[in-house]
């Protein structure tokens, strides 16, 4: 089973969230790199994912490399899930997540996060 | 009772710790610390890119010449650089001891294999990977953390400038950080922090600390070099170091030096209520502010885990007035 199936049939969050941080668990060679750390929510605690890449940027004078946050999952104490990207409206809900995370991957399959769900 | 932190109060440089080694000893370790801080940060930073980070013996660069009569043959730029025999001192007298006709001799190690301490000091080599083999290719970016001796009045200042202009002339970038305050700075046109020795005057837009990115490209004539001077009320800040090509990334030099300051028993060297030994040595806007940023530290010293804070009852900077 692809890690996206995986993911896509995920019954509850915590599942979920057990199974993207194995995911992005990936060698230092790779351009991406992902931080669990615990984190103060508004209802108590939880845990939260966050997830760089190293990006190139064409600028006016040269190639500039720089790591930046893509990704960000937080899963809270009482097993609500989220998920932020840059630019774009946080998704919450297992459902909700489930059905963007597989309209992302048709959409840019090739980028190194979604790259890992094949 | 002393006030002390395991995380650094200062938002970069702490001047205290800084005070300490310049009147005591332990700048070497520090060094050393911080070398090891810097090239474990940007090995994570730089890998996935296609460069190699190393940390290598900072007096004995060695390169492959480019072009010219030397072209691929390997060459030392500096070989036995700052040999010298042990002569014994009052910062490093021997200590004999024994029971008969044995006698020893102990000396710090540095000094039984003829190297002075500072000659073990290393700096980082920034390389790209060749893609073949995935083995460290040429060096594209030297940096060093500038020691007392390669200062002007330190022992190894000539040789100092001769390694820069090698560097810089085997077209490879260079990054210099320099935390010494109470020595000149290597590089020429800065203005000084120290009082003029005569005068007793200070240049009041001087800064104590500095990074200095020289990028030799396209060539060594029409290439630029950036400093960027701070003091112990501003961060470290985040440079662009420049690479192979047109590359370059964005580096923040400070978060090493907060692991550096947090690691192993230095923290400790800080004493919060006390001012920075050679206080005078900082000129009155820095007097004025490690003295407000003092009394702040006091005013959260039970929640000092959360530091540092920002200093909001400094009165406005007036440099040497």
């Amino acid at each position: 089973m692809r890690p996206l199936d995986r993911l896509l049939t995920a019954t509850n969050e915590t599942e979920f969230f057990v199974l993207i941080c194995q995911l992005v668990n990936v060698s230092d060679e790779k351009p991406l790199s992902a931080k669990l750390a615990s984190i103060k929510t508004p209802l108590g605690v939880g845990l939260q994912l966050t997830v760089r890449q190293a990006m190139r940027y064409r600028t006016n004078d040269g190639t500039l490399l720089q790591w930046d946050t893509t990704h960000v999952f937080t899963l809270d104490e009482q097993g609500a899930l989220s998920w932020w990207m840059p630019n774009q409206p946080i998704i919450t809900g297992l459902k909700d997540i489930q059905a963007s995370l597989k309209q992302w991957w048709e959409k840019e399959p090739a980028t190194p996060v979604l790259g890992l769900l094949a | 009772m002393p006030l002390q932190s395991r995380v650094n109060q200062y938002p970069g440089v702490n001047a205290h710790l800084q005070s300490y080694y310049q009147a005591n000893t332990g700048w070497v370790g520090f060094h050393q610390a911080y070398i090891m801080q810097l090239e474990a940060t940007l090995q994570e930073v730089l890998r996935p890119y296609g460069y190699l980070v190393d940390n290598t013996t900072s007096m004995q660069i060695k390169e492959l010449p480019t072009d010219g009569e030397d072209a691929g043959r390997p060459y030392k730029i500096f070989a036995d650089v700052g040999i010298r025999d042990f002569v014994p001192t009052k910062e490093h007298p021997p200590i004999i001891y024994g029971t008969g006709g044995v006698v020893a001799l102990e000396m710090p190690i540095w000094e039984s294999v003829h190297v002075d301490e500072e000659h073990f000091l290393r700096a980082i080599a920034i390389r790209e990977m060749n893609p073949e083999d995935k083995r460290p290719g040429r060096i594209v970016t030297w940096l060093e953390v500038l020691s007392p001796s390669n200062k002007p009045g330190g022992s190894d200042y000539p040789t100092y400038l001769e390694k820069r202009i090698s560097v810089i002339g085997a077209g490879i970038n260079l990054i210099e950080l320099d935390f010494i305050h109470w020595r000149g700075p290597v590089v020429a046109g800065l203005p000084h922090y120290l009082s003029h020795p005569r005068t007793g005057e200070r240049d009041s837009d001087a800064m104590p600390y500095y990074i200095a990115v020289t990028n030799p490209h396209p060539t060594i004539y029409d290439g630029k070099a950036t400093i960027y001077t701070f003091g112990p009320a501003e961060a470290i800040p985040v440079i662009t170091i420049p690479l192979a090509r047109d590359e370059k990334v964005g580096f923040d030099f400070g978060d090493p030096y907060r692991k550096t300051f947090s690691a192993d028993a230095r923290a400790y060297l800080v004493d919060y209520e006390q001012l920075p030994e050679e206080f005078a040595t900082y000129n009155k806007r820095d007097q004025g502010y490690i003295r407000a940023l003092m009394g702040t530290i006091a005013h959260h010293q039970d929640e000092l885990d959360q530091g540092p804070f920002p200093v909001e009852d400094l009165k406005p900077p007036n440099g040497n007035e």
